[in-house]
């Protein structure tokens, strides 16, 4: 029983199904304690999509393992919360936390090859949580299996089940495993890189596909992507991540059309599509690594209006207007498209 | 006009599929099936296309890795086919190639001076300052620390690594290089400098690129002419501005479609939205600098299925099982024999197709669309210089932009 | 491997040249596993080259009177004891290390060198290479080594091969070589067939890079891995299969004595109240064996450069 059907799909106003509170996440290695997510929040609404963006090690991936419980033994949730129709997923035990997803949290991942297991059928694998958990027998497993592989769009279901992962395309594989995420009917369906090793056009099916199981069930969709593109074209609310926070967060247009942070609105420049010819606007250097975090703002070894306290201070969650967030000292400037005050000055928000 | 500094004429490469204790050839995998382009001096031609389409193979053919099945490929007029094997290393100076995978194309094992360096010690060809001299000049080329030469691949990024990757291409000073996908395994901030660096380096040395990739976005950036693959052949070739903004050919259409953009207001469609059909809808404002322009939505022409393997490509024009504009023109007539061997989808034996779609491969020809005078004047299969836009499709025509109702 | 995970391992710049060798020189000096282990081999091999440095007792000086005597400890003497003959268990120990070790060395050595070419050859090149070789490998796996031994000890039986050191060894060493090649072959082939996809070695092809070049410079330093871990056994495998041999009389040729005969001989006396016998040559093998094991591991990770640094 889900909670927080909320009545309309308008900006964040109801109960959201997926509530995630300044989590952070740090790992152990070789070289000492590595914090790869530090303060992330973000919310899940029913019906509506929320893409979290970032590149490598921006923590993006990993925030939403935390989630599902699927760190590996090497990392450990330092704080913050995860609630699940209000229920703190972190607060329970391991076991606890993995019986809640599954059920109500799925997850599909970028390699499909990868995640499914090559010695089963894909009708094995499809069922073997409702078997497991929910007690259908061999045949009620088969109908199932069947039943959701129509519901993705793979044809001469019926045949396909007996078949073994290898057998099907890039594409198909894709379907299978949001096929077994939505075995359990979960609230929320977080996708990290569903389509990201999959030709243009077969993305474009796979996004259809998930797009329209959403709409069909109202679900919440976590879509983790670095392709801004993808991001204009499904998403209804948007998290920029970087090395490990977020650096803004609004509903879609408002991020391409104003964004508040100099990181979204150099990504955003820098996209060979959007720009004509002639020299690409480029993000100098590279994102930082976890072991290695800049001080004050991680981001401004690289940002175009960077100005000293940039150096010192980590910039506050600033809400420049109603909706949104950005992690930077001088949001209002940026989202109002002027650079902010030479230094001496500034405004703060 | 002088002369294309690369030429491709019908070129064809089959892997031989062989089964058997005594190895009997069983068919063929046509990865590469009749391909004709030209690559002018100093400029960059695109190759788009999916997994299967065959574009890697091609690159890896006119690198001189693989040895085609037939037909010629002139470099600067020579044809490099008929070489002996001196003469193919010499090829090798002319055209190189920078790789995809920044992880895999360097040996873990090598420092980047010996990387770099080795393209001199294959050759015999140590340039006069020393060897040193000259890797270290490379990798400035390329924006490196020439003191960094001695460090090992894993101590560099990704986009460093391309680098070094470009930098060794260009030791012997090639007059092409064949970029294959040398930016999707990077980070997007990353990207824009490695696409910059290719781009400063054609101006500098006069450099031609065949660069292959899937991302549409930055093909259109730094390629001049376009040409999109589909299992093993051209479809369509043509000026990128020509290619993306009236793209004639169904499947470029489709591609085009597919691309998502950078819009917010250019959204997905769901399976609510009427297929788009061509010349029937409004124009509309011509705007959009992109493909997605054409439908104003992503995914708005729908391809079923997966794309055909390529040892069993279908007959006739390789696209007709797959084609959205093939069933909807009034040259169709049904045909109760199953034209194309059933795939999933349990319809597919009773696809209506124009029957000339079935039995002939479409050439490489001009079209004439909306704006241009029209009659094609080549004869099929002589594939003009690059200055025409040339289709393979026996119905080609432009996509009226209209947009979708959602 | 990650963007980030790289980013954090570049190190600030090094005015000095630094190569690979001299980096792992400077690596492994420092780990005491590392010096326990090479001491130990170059106790042992000083103990072959020259074991009266050891021991002024001949081996073969055996007296049955004093046969069976427990170790007494050094100053006596019979420091370590003496066999079921009667022979001085710390000569015996010292005088048969060159046998045991050199046999070693020249068995896994040649098997490597043969096994590794042919197994490069098979997986670069496929083919009509890739049959011939791995039938050969094929045929050697099924025929038993001791058959094989026996057929070579009835053709060289009234031969006389002289008594130099190696003539010592020879008949074992060829059996040994014979039948000990394939492993190395398979798993160098195996390593190979994934290493040639590879994308530097397309590079080194498009390069114009001839066949012999990307066989020894590309494909064969990342693909020998696992073949150096399996050397260290594979010496104490030779070890112990002489003394197998001795028993058919194949072995190291009498009146020359080995750590494997010498195991072979001990091992019935284990339970009958004198395990010195066994224990003694078991545990040189041991330490030698061990200690190459960690030498092995410790050069390879050296000189491996994604780990240095």
């Amino acid at each position: 029983m889900s909670a927080g059907m909320s009545s309309g799909t308008s900006a964040a106003s109801g109960t959201p199904l997926l509530e995630v509170t300044d989590l952070a996440v740090e790992f152990r290695t070789p070289d000492g304690v590595v914090r790869a997510v530090d303060g992330l929040s973000y919310r899940v609404e029913a019906g509506r999509t929320l893409a979290i963006v970032g590149e490598s090690g921006s923590g993006k991936s990993v925030s939403s393992l935390a989630v599902m419980g699927l760190l590996p033994d090497t990392a450990r949730i330092t704080r913050g919360s995860v609630r699940l129709a209000g229920t703190d997923l972190l607060a329970m035990s391991r076991k606890q936390h993995r019986a809640h997803c599954g059920e109500q949290v799925a997850m599909v991942f970028q390699d499909a090859l990868a995640a499914l297991n090559p010695v089963h059928t894909v009708g094995y694998q499809l069922t073997e949580a409702l078997r497991a958990r929910r007690g259908l027998s061999r045949d009620d497993a088969r109908r199932r299996a069947v039943e959701l592989l129509d519901l993705v769009n793979v044809p001469n279901a019926k045949a396909r089940v007996k078949e073994y992962p290898h057998q099907f395309s890039g594409g198909m594989r894709q379907r299978v495993m949001i096929a077994s995420a939505l075995a359990m009917d979960p609230d929320v369906l977080i996708a990290d890189e569903p389509t990201t090793a999959l030709d243009v056009t077969v993305q474009a099916q796979v996004l259809r596909l998930l797009a329209e199981i959403q709409a069909e069930r109202q679900m919440g969709l976590v879509l983790i992507t670095h392709d801004l593109g993808v991001v204009a074209g499904v998403a209804d609310d948007v998290t920029v991540m970087y090395a490990g926070r977020a650096v803004e967060q609004a509903p879609v247009v408002p991020v391409y059309t104003t964004p508040a942070h100099p990181y979204t609105r150099a990504l955003l420049r820098s996209i060979p599509s959007a720009s004509g010819t002639g020299r690409l606007p480029v993000i100098p250097g590279r994102p930082p690594s976890p072991a290695a975090m800049p001080s004050g703002c991680p981001f401004h070894p690289r940002c175009d209006a960077v100005r000293d306290v940039c150096r010192t201070e980590v910039p506050p969650q600033a809400v420049p207007a109603e909706g949104r967030m950005s992690a930077c000292h001088f949001a209002a400037d940026i989202m109002a498209g002027r650079d902010p005050a030479p230094d001496g000055g500034g405004s703060h928000e | 006009m002088s002369e294309p500094v690369l030429e491709v004429r019908d070129l064809v490469k089959h892997y031989p599929v062989r089964n058997g204790l005594l190895r009997r050839s069983v068919g063929a995998v046509k990865a590469v099936d009749g391909v004709s382009l030209t690559l002018e001096r100093g400029k960059t031609l695109g190759l788009v296309g999916e997994s299967g389409s065959g574009k890697s193979t091609l690159a890896r053919v006119l690198v001189g890795v693989e040895t085609p099945t037939s037909g010629e490929v002139l470099v600067d007029g020579e044809d490099v086919t008929r070489l002996n094997r001196a003469g193919r290393k010499q090829l090798r100076r002319d055209v190189q190639m920078v790789f995809q995978d920044p992880y895999t194309s360097l040996n873990p094992r090598m420092s980047v001076s010996e990387i770099v360096g080795e393209p001199f010690a294959i050759h015999g060809t140590d340039p006069a300052d020393g060897r040193r001299a000259a890797v270290g000049e490379l990798l400035e080329l390329v924006g490196l620390d020439p003191d960094h030469a001695n460090r090992y691949p894993h101590q560099f990024s990704g986009g460093q690594r391309q680098r070094v990757g470009i930098a060794r291409a260009l030791a012997l000073r090639p007059k092409i290089l064949v970029c294959d996908e040398p930016v999707s395994a990077l980070d997007v901030s990353v990207q824009g400098q490695v696409i910059n660096l290719l781009e400063d380096l054609q101006a500098e040395l006069g450099l031609s690129y065949l660069f292959v990739a899937h991302d549409l976005g930055v093909v259109r950036h730094i390629a001049h002419d376009v040409a999109v693959m589909y299992l093993g052949r051209i479809v369509e070739q043509g000026r990128e501005a020509d290619v993306y903004d009236g793209a004639r050919h169904p499947y470029t259409q489709a591609l085009l479609s597919a691309v998502p953009v950078p819009d917010p207001s250019v959204r997905l469609v769901t399976a609510s939205t009427p297929l788009v059909a061509p010349a029937s809808g409004v124009a509309t404002e011509a705007g959009a600098a992109t493909g997605a322009g054409l439908t104003g939505s992503i995914g708005a022409i729908v391809l079923e299925g997966d794309p055909p393997s390529p040892v069993d490509p279908p007959s006739g024009c390789p696209f007709h099982t797959r084609c959205w504009l093939a069933p909807t023109l009034p040259e169709v007539q049904p045909d109760p024999i199953p034209s194309y061997p059933p795939t999933d989808r349990p319809d597919a034996g009773l696809r209506l197709v124009p029957a000339v779609c079935e039995t002939d491969v479409p050439a490489l020809v001009p079209r004439p669309g909306t704006g241009s005078a029209g009659a094609p004047a080549e004869a099929p299969g002589g594939a003009p210089a690059g200055a025409s836009h040339v289709v393979a499709c026996h119905f080609a025509r432009e996509l009226v932009a209209h947009r979708v109702e959602v | 491997m990650s963007e980030a995970a790289s980013a954090a391992t570049v190190k600030v710049a090094d005015a000095a040249s630094r190569t690979l060798a001299t980096d792992a020189w400077r690596s492994l000096r420092r780990r005491p596993d590392v010096i326990i282990s090479a001491v130990i081999i170059v106790f042992f091999v000083v103990m072959a080259a020259f074991p009266a440095l050891f021991t002024s007792v001949s081996p073969r000086h055996c007296v049955i009177g004093d046969a069976k005597t427990k170790p007494q400890g050094f100053g006596n003497e019979f420091p370590l004891g003496t066999d079921s003959f009667g022979c001085d268990t710390l000569a015996q120990l010292a005088h048969g290390s060159r046998p045991s070790l050199l046999l070693a060395l020249v068995v896994v050595g040649t098997a490597l060198v043969i096994g590794v070419t042919l197994g490069l050859l098979a997986g670069y090149y496929l083919g009509w290479v890739d049959f011939l070789v791995s039938r050969t490998v094929e045929v050697f796996l099924v025929i038993p080594y001791l058959l094989a031994a026996m057929l070579l000890l009835s053709l060289f039986k009234n031969v006389d091969l002289g008594s130099g050191t190696f003539s010592t060894i020879m008949l074992p060493a060829i059996v040994l070589t014979m039948f000990g090649w394939m492993g190395y072959a398979r798993y160098v082939r195996a390593s190979v067939l994934e290493a040639k996809n590879l994308d530097y070695v397309t590079a080194a092809r498009a390069l114009g890079a001839s066949d012999l070049r990307i066989m020894f410079r590309h494909v064969l330093p990342n693909a020998i891995g696992p073949v150096t871990a399996l050397i260290p056994t594979a010496i104490a495998g030779v070890i112990g299969a002489e003394a197998v041999l001795a028993f058919l009389g194949i072995g190291v040729r009498p009146p020359a004595i080995s750590w494997g005969i010498m195991i072979e001989n001990g091992s019935s006396w284990v339970l009958g109240g004198y395990p010195h016998m066994l224990l003694l040559p078991l545990g040189c093998l041991l330490a030698t064996v061990l200690s190459l094991v960690v030498l092995g591991d410790a050069l390879r990770d050296a000189l491996d450069p994604r780990l240095t640094a």
